[in-house]
């Protein structure tokens, strides 16, 4: 009865199905032809694919089970890990799914590292890779350096940030889309920050912090707000959460009010305080907090609207969670197999 | 305007199969299908719509689908009841032979319906995802146009997932 026996699928429906399949199924599926081959090399697929596929948490311990030895975890960005070789501080980019490895060139300075991270450039569609580590200089006083790797030409450049003394600051970190800031939060004066645009290799130093924006600086949080815009947070006595967003990096320009937040969950959950809980992004309408313990590292998410709390992973699991696996396709040009590791992995 | 409208006769459809079949519709169902939606939005709905990429067999299916979501979705029933009761339905829905699955995706793309496109789509992975190269050659009707040599470079770089 049937009319269209053999059935031939046009190439955006193959691109919808293949799309929620396991990386190991879409690296097989490659040999099915060359139509095929293109669909799931081309870098448009690998996003929408690498959307869908499931996340889940890597811990340290399973982290440190699966991985080969010899090797430290620093970070992760689209289904990569970067991780650095113990013996050799040589940094690699290998993507677990699809076991393959670029080897990078040793960072020019590998002692006191205090923040490694990726950064991806869109303009140019390169990766780069923020390594700070600091310099100590006479007596308290610290120089941060700023060691950019470019991925698409494997050399490593150097800035340096103005001499601070840590007894005087308190140093935040954050990143947001293709900038890098550095939070210097006096403890006694002024603070300021740093800001690092990785896509010009380009650094302000220095930028001063209205210090009327808090009235206790020990506590303040740098975190990401929407829209790529950045935010200091503060929770006060009455357990509220006060935040100040940074409106323009460039004009150093501040939002004219704070936003206020009640913070009512610290009630149902005695174990969290003022001084363990630490906001980290907002998504939408959520934010995002690290509860942070001896022993473990919980997230949780706070929705500003209904005021829920909801745990990402339950609280009594006790392992510190790595980092939120999604496994993809990416792939960086120069990547090769990961041949002589074979006997490191499961089977 | 209100949306009580008990009182007035329900607006109907008729759709035309590829192989001829007339089905009518109620046009809760008929404005699921997006490409049917732009044609009665634009008044060109009239006699009846003419469905040239859709067999009788197949279109009865779609049809089916569409009611029960769109009987679902307006029943009354709490949002949480719905989505369960929706999932049932889809799972059973999905339970067709392959070659069903495989036509009930590229209607689903035609007439644009996006939650059955996602849904036989998803499955259709499920399905394929341990088969062999020549098993889903076979299945989706294409052909290797690899040489050999080109075909073991390729298995040669991620022979592991062969395994």
């Amino acid at each position: 009865m049937r009319m269209m026996r053999g059935l031939f699928l046009p190439n955006h429906i193959i691109c919808e199905i293949l799309s929620w399949l396991p990386v190991k199924s879409l690296l097989r599926f490659k040999c099915v032809c060359k139509t095929w081959f293109n669909i799931i090399q081309d870098p448009e697929f690998i996003t929408i694919h690498m959307v869908r596929a499931p996340c889940s948490w890597v811990y340290q311990s399973t982290y440190n089970e699966n991985s080969c030895a010899n090797f430290t975890f620093s970070t992760y960005w689209q289904g990569l890990v970067l991780e650095r070789n113990n013996s050799t501080n040589a940094y690699r980019l290998r993507n677990p799914a699809t076991r393959q490895i670029l080897d990078l060139p040793c960072p020019p300075s590998h002692q006191n590292i205090i923040y490694i991270n990726i950064f991806f450039i869109p303009k140019t569609s390169d990766l780069k890779l923020l390594n700070i580590s600091c310099l100590q200089e006479e007596g308290d006083i610290h120089t941060k350096r700023y060691n950019i790797l470019s991925i698409n030409d494997l050399t490593w450049k150097y800035v340096d940030s103005t001499s601070c003394d840590p007894t005087k600051f308190q140093v935040r970190k954050l990143h947001a889309e293709t900038k890098f800031y550095l939070f210097k939060l006096g403890l006694v004066g002024d603070s300021y920050f740093d800001c690092l645009d990785l896509e010009n290799d380009r650094i302000t130093r220095d930028i001063k912090i209205p210090r009327k924006l808090f009235l206790d600086w020990k506590n303040v949080h740098a975190l990401n707000w929407k829209d790529g815009k950045l935010a200091l947070a503060c929770i006060d006595q009455k357990q509220q959460l006060n935040l100040w967003i940074l409106e323009d990096d460039k004009k150093n320009k501040w939002a004219e009010t704070k936003i206020t937040i009640s913070l009512t969950f610290l009630k149902d959950y005695p174990s969290m305080s003022s001084q363990n809980i630490i906001p980290w992004t907002v998504k939408e309408n959520q934010i995002w907090w690290y509860h942070v313990t001896d022993d473990s590292q919980d997230i949780f998410v706070f929705d500003i609207e209904s005021r829920e709390v909801d745990f990402q992973t339950s609280p009594t699991t006790k392992k510190k969670i790595l980092y939120i696996d999604k496994p993809s396709l990416t792939y960086i040009k120069g990547m090769h197999p990961e041949t002589q590791k074979v006997k490191c992995s499961e089977k | 305007m209100s949306s009580s409208t008990e009182l007035t006769e329900k607006k109907v459809f008729l759709l035309k199969s590829l192989d001829g079949v007339i089905f009518e519709v109620e046009e809760s169902v008929a404005v699921q299908l997006e490409v049917i939606r732009e044609l009665i939005e634009g008044d060109c709905a009239r006699p009846f719509i003419s469905l040239y990429n859709v067999t009788s067999e197949i279109l009865a299916l779609v049809i089916e689908y569409c009611k029960h979501h769109a009987e679902t979705c307006s029943g009354g029933t709490s949002a949480t009841i719905a989505d369960e009761d929706l999932k049932t339905f889809d799972n059973e829905f999905m339970n067709v032979d392959e070659n069903i699955l495989l036509e009930l995706c590229s209607a689903a793309d035609y007439l644009d319906i996006k939650s059955l496109f996602e849904l036989t789509c998803r499955t259709l992975a499920s399905l394929i995802k341990d088969r062999t190269i020549i098993e889903v050659r076979k299945m989706f009707n294409v052909e290797n146009d690899f040489s050999v040599v080109e075909e073991k470079a390729v298995r040669k770089e991620f022979a592991w997932a062969f395994k």
